[in-house]
């Protein structure tokens, strides 16, 4: 059995970590790259959202490198990501391709189990909870690196060292074969980036906000962290996380569902209703946003996106009376670089000359500029582990 | 808003789900003692101040719903928007599309200087336009007593729209019926026979909207075709339903994949037109699964209309033409194969 399953950010580590330990084979496409993108927009309908079309692409390609299984999360939400699987395994199979469809959620538990029974064997019990122990530990250290390296990019002296860590020990951990073996490559991580030298604070923090694989997926969203980091030194933090979207269906980690909850009672009085999306983390990341340190916000979304086109129309007017400033980035498959450069350095501009400090790196704005800064930290509702954090977080 | 009887005037726009519930409303709240009026049919003009005020990428519905409120804010005191989310009993959860359950929302937050906008929950429960209405007195402060009659009389009046949905009325005239609550100004869709015979599935806003949809049903009529709407089967919610249909959560769009699986089956349809927005989401998703599990019969021409504000009527006329010649070749080739008496 050859599992194979699309990206989404760094989650293909922990998931292979999962499939491999249940002893079976997962198939690993490149990443989702314009390439992909466009070979899954090709062959999916036009009007449906970006997700759908690079995942589309993933899974041909996973399809083209032998996969024999496709795995998809699946389910009966408002919202049209429960049906991705049903419909691209229909695609494909229409396509002339031949595979095994695992559509967690869509079929019963037992029936999963029981494919699984039949692919791992004797033992499968046991070795199924060791692989979800190995999981989450894989997820929490990629969750780690990508933060210490989201944390040191818009500090680092020379651009790129943050990434170049990063890289290393994603591969490090990806390869880690026991759970000793994680943690210690998280522990070396935490060393390397101590090490990379930094200038000076960023000139401004913002929070990002939207759709999950856009905000997640470099591919999707042009790099639109690495952007703020490099190009603009601005600190930007997604509201969500690989490590949130892998734990928090499967309560294995009970401190995101719970944020998530709040989340919920945090934006009731503005959206009473369960969309399906990630509307919720959107709008209680606006609200939060002020308290949590952030000067600012950006709102990422697929182009036809429901749920956060929803958040698109309620956002101006609540930032608005938050006094938050807010940057609307829509993407889609045309979506190209020139022009979100311009779109960024404004609204940099916007954020540094709002917070009154004085532009420039070379003599940057450090410490004395934002007295608050280290001191005030996360208090978080919506911080994306579900509790306080401060901004250096290891 | 305190109970004020008759010197209040609540207004709805007509758009999105008020193609569904407008005349239960007007018929509850007269009753209750307020003015309710609905907002006039779409026009260029509303359309287009409904694009301006809100965000680009959405569905034509959201445009028309904006517009619609712009145009009522002046007369009344408060907008009355349905919001429809479970509307169906079944086992598992059911939803309707995201923006038609955050519509009062984006309203409320979407525009400024508008009258208060409140909503008419229907969702959940035994009765969903019961437990609505008491969350509508509510809020409103309508006494309890005179909502159970209310409640009687706006059933009245959803059972006998929906009569005229079924009986094949244009859903345009029988809006307009329903919410006077005087017989439709205009026979039936199919009356006259006609041929050939083009289903029209599509949601209630879009096909009842005359501007939006650029008249396809009377353009329909006009070019001589005998026309069926999935507004026949408005409302029937899965029960009776003789065609498999794969599980769907968003309750509209499955009265509409079922009617149209139910068209290509129906002997007397000889094509079909899936009327849908542009950037619709739910649309995109039960298309291909209309196409690709084979609930549409390959032997129907299909095709897809998309509504965008942005073209004219010319483009789109001209594609209709065209299928409905494409349609009346094939039946006149037909009839040619059969022998000469049946
Ligand atoms: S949240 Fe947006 S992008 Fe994701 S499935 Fe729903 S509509 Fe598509
Ligand atoms: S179903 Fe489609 S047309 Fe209707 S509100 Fe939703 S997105 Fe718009």
């Amino acid at each position: 059995m050859k599992i194979a399953f699309p990206h989404m950010g760094n989650a293909y580590i922990p998931l292979k970590g999962l499939v491999e330990e249940l002893g079976l084979e997962a198939v690993v496409p490149p990443r989702p790259s314009q390439v992909s993108l466009r070979r899954g927009a090709l062959h999916s309908p036009e009007f449906v959202c970006l997700p759908f079309k690079v995942t589309l692409g993933d899974c041909m390609a996973a399809l083209d490198q032998g996969a024999d299984t496709l795995a998809m999360v699946c389910g009966m939400w408002a919202c049209r990501f429960g049906y991705y699987g049903r419909i691209q395994h229909l695609i494909l199979r229409d396509l002339g391709y031949e595979f095994e469809s695992v559509l967690v959620g869509r079929e019963e538990v037992e029936e999963v189990l029981a494919k699984l029974k039949g692919a791992v064997g004797r033992g499968w019990r046991r070795k199924l909870v060791r692989a979800l122990a190995f999981f989450r530990a894989k997820a929490r250290a990629v969750d780690e690196l990508e933060r210490m390296a989201t944390w040191t990019r818009p500090r680092e002296a020379v651009r790129g060292m943050a990434d170049r860590v990063l890289g290393e020990y994603l591969a490090g951990v990806d390869a880690a074969s026991t759970l000793g073996e994680t943690r210690k490559r998280v522990e070396e991580a935490r060393q390397a980036f101590r090490s990379i030298p930094l200038t000076g604070e960023p000139v401004a923090r913002v929070r990002v906000v939207g759709e999950l694989y856009v905000l997640l997926e470099p591919a999707l969203n042009l790099d639109l962290v690495r952007r703020l980091a490099w190009n603009c030194r601005v600190e930007a933090r997604p509201v969500l996380s690989t490590y949130r979207w892998l734990l928090h269906p499967v309560w294995l980690d009970p401190r995101l569902n719970l944020e998530s909850y709040r989340a919920r009672r945090k934006v009731r009085p503005y959206l009473p209703q369960v969309l399906g999306g990630e509307e919720h983390m959107t709008l209680a990341g606006a609200l939060t946003a002020r308290g949590d340190g952030f000067d600012g916000l950006i709102h990422a979304l697929p182009l036809t996106c429901m749920p956060e086109n929803i958040c698109r129309t309620l956002l101006p007017d609540l930032c608005r009376k938050l006094d938050l400033p807010l940057l609307t980035l829509v993407f889609d498959e045309h979506t190209s670089t020139a022009g979100l450069d311009a779109r960024l350095e404004a609204f940099t501009d916007l954020l540094v000359s709002r917070k009154g400090a004085r532009r420039g790196i070379g003599n940057g704005p450090g410490r004395e500029a934002f007295p608050h800064f280290l001191a005030r930290g996360t208090q978080g509702i919506v911080s994306p582990r579900g509790r306080a954090s401060p901004p250096q977080d290891f | 808003m305190e109970y004020g009887g008759r010197s209040h005037v609540v207004g709805i726009p007509r758009a999105m789900a008020a193609y569904k519930y407008a005349p239960f409303l007007v018929a509850f709240l007269e009753e209750c003692g307020f003015r309710a009026v609905v907002s006039p049919p779409t026009s260029t003009s509303i359309l287009r101040e409904g694009s301006a005020a809100c965000v680009e990428d959405v569905c034509v519905a959201v445009k028309v719903l904006f517009g619609q409120a712009l145009r009522l804010k002046e007369e009344v005191d408060l907008l009355l928007v349905p919001r429809p989310v479970k509307v169906e009993r079944r086992p598992h959860d059911t939803f309707t599309c995201p923006k038609l359950m955050a519509a009062p929302d984006m309203l409320k937050h979407g525009l400024k200087d508008i009258p208060p906008v409140e909503e008419f929950l229907v969702s959940g429960g035994r009765d969903p336009l019961r437990r609505g209405c008491l969350g509508l007195a509510r809020r409103l402060g309508i006494p309890l007593g005179l909502v159970r009659r209310a409640y009687g009389k706006g059933l009245e009046a959803h059972r006998g729209y929906h009569e005229l949905l079924r009986s094949g009325v244009h859903p345009t005239r029988a809006l307009e019926a329903a919410v006077a609550g005087r017989p439709p100004a205009d026979g039936l869709l199919a009356a006259g026979g006609g041929s050939p015979t083009v289903a029209v599935v599509g949601h209630p806003y879009l096909l009842g909207d005359g501007h939006v949809s650029h008249h396809l049903l009377d353009r329909l009529r006009n070019l001589g075709a005998r026309v069926v709407t999935s507004c026949l089967y408005e409302g029937l919610g899965g029960d009776g339903f003789p065609v498999p249909v794969p599980p769907l959560s968003w309750s509209y769009e499955r009265e509409l994949a079922e009617s149209a699986a139910i068209f290509s089956r129906r002997g007397d349809v000889d094509g079909m037109l899936y009327v849908t927005s542009f950037g619709c989401g739910p649309d995109s998703l039960v298309l291909e699964l209309l196409r690709r599990e084979g609930l549409v019969r390959p032997g129907v021409p299909f095709m897809e209309l998309v509504l965008d504000e942005h073209d004219g009527p010319t483009g789109f006329h001209t594609r209709v033409e065209a299928f409905v010649d494409m349609l009346r070749r094939r039946v006149s080739q037909r009839e040619d194969r059969l022998p000469p008496h049946g």
